[in-house]
């Protein structure tokens, strides 16, 4: 197991985690590992990762740039979110992470009501 | 008293000449570039007719408004590298289209759908191969803005999409970047000042000054390999930014 995690990445140790013994991710970590991308993909210094920045004025983001924010969160959270229409209405960061949070439960609810 | 009826003078005299040039220039400009077409190749009539758009924006940010509204270009490129380029410029006023004339190389412009809708001038934008850039998907745009480049002709681009409403430098769009980072045609970045009233945002009425306008070195393809393209258009955004403290004297020189 610990060989293992070593040569996995720790959203990928979170996958596994929840698949094997049902864990579930906390809202600091979706709100951690969503920093990330925006780390990761476009190189955004964490000190300007704030909930209240508007993701176009204060990041700088264009339409372009939100397709590969899509992308890059599916892969990071293994959500589908291309199509889901309360992405119009994404304006902050904030409103991401409430999004990824509202996504990841209602998954959790799903896999449930799937289980029963 | 004194300024008001030198403002009045200075845009009555100007909007006259502008539409007697227009009414007459562009005709003739048009009519020698449809003859010459006969005579020469397609990619030959292209570049004599882009050129003629030039000379008639020189005539009108140059000749019209002299002496009240002067122009200074410098080029700041000490490398010498060959073009096409891709030309990203702070966008400011309704004159920065017409401004690029001063730059000397053969481009199209990359504009809104606004400007291709207006009479004559949107059907000569056109006809030169203009990009409108909201009417077509990224991989259109993308691919004949690489046409473009591969045929020799530069692209300008003003990537805040719209003209800054108090003169501060809005966020960038990537399009043109996501080009530079498909093509590997070094980005310039164009620094315009001066220009806020000439004429301002939602207004005819030119006011005097003078206009600068910096060309900075190219950025090349090696500079920017790996980047994405937001990193791409922020340093390319910044570089702008530093540039015009410094033309307006807000920075170090």
């Amino acid at each position: 197991m610990t060989i293992l995690c070593a040569f996995v990445s720790s959203w990928q140790k979170i996958y596994f985690l929840q698949a094997v013994i049902g864990y579930k991710m906390t809202e600091q970590e979706i709100v951690k590992l969503t920093n990330q991308v925006f780390e990761d993909s476009f190189e955004i210094e964490k000190e300007l990762l704030k909930e209240e920045m508007n993701i176009f004025q204060d990041l700088g983001l264009d339409s372009l740039d939100i397709v590969d924010l899509v992308v890059a969160l599916q892969e990071k959270f293994g959500v589908k979110i291309r199509n889901d229409e309360r992405i119009k209405g994404i304006r902050t960061l904030g409103d991401i992470y409430k999004f990824i949070i509202a996504l990841k439960a209602e998954g959790a609810s799903t896999a449930i009501y799937r289980q029963t | 008293m004194k300024e008001v009826l030198m403002l009045i003078c200075f845009n009555t005299i100007f909007y006259i000449l502008f539409i007697m040039f227009s009414f007459l220039g562009i005709p003739l400009f048009f009519l020698i570039g449809a003859f010459q077409s006969i005579f020469i190749s397609h990619r030959n009539a292209m570049k004599k007719f882009r050129r003629a758009i030039s000379w008639y924006g020189i005539v009108i940010i140059k000749a019209l408004p002299y002496p009240f509204v002067k122009v200074i270009y410098k080029d700041l490129d000490k490398t010498k590298t060959a073009g096409p380029f891709i030309f990203a410029c702070n966008h400011r006023s309704a004159s920065d289209p017409f401004l690029m004339a001063c730059l000397p190389y053969e481009f199209v412009q990359v504009v809104n759908i606004w400007p291709l809708k207006l009479p004559v001038l949107g059907f000569m934008a056109r006809w030169a191969g203009y990009l409108s850039v909201r009417e077509m998907p990224f991989e259109s745009f993308s691919k004949k803005a690489a046409d473009f480049l591969n045929d020799g002709v530069s692209i300008v681009a003003f990537p805040e999409g719209t003209r800054s409403a108090d003169g501060s430098l809005g966020q960038f769009h990537g399009s043109i970047f996501r080009v530079a980072l498909q093509t590997g045609y070094p980005v310039v970045p164009v620094c315009i000042t001066g220009n806020e009233k000439i004429p301002a945002r939602g207004t005819l009425l030119l006011r005097p000054g003078t206009i600068k306008i910096h060309k900075l070195s190219p950025i090349t393809c090696d500079k920017f390999k790996g980047f994405t393209p937001y990193k791409l258009k922020n340093m390319v955004r910044q570089l702008i930014a530093d540039e015009i403290e410094v033309m307006e004297g807000k920075g170090n020189a």
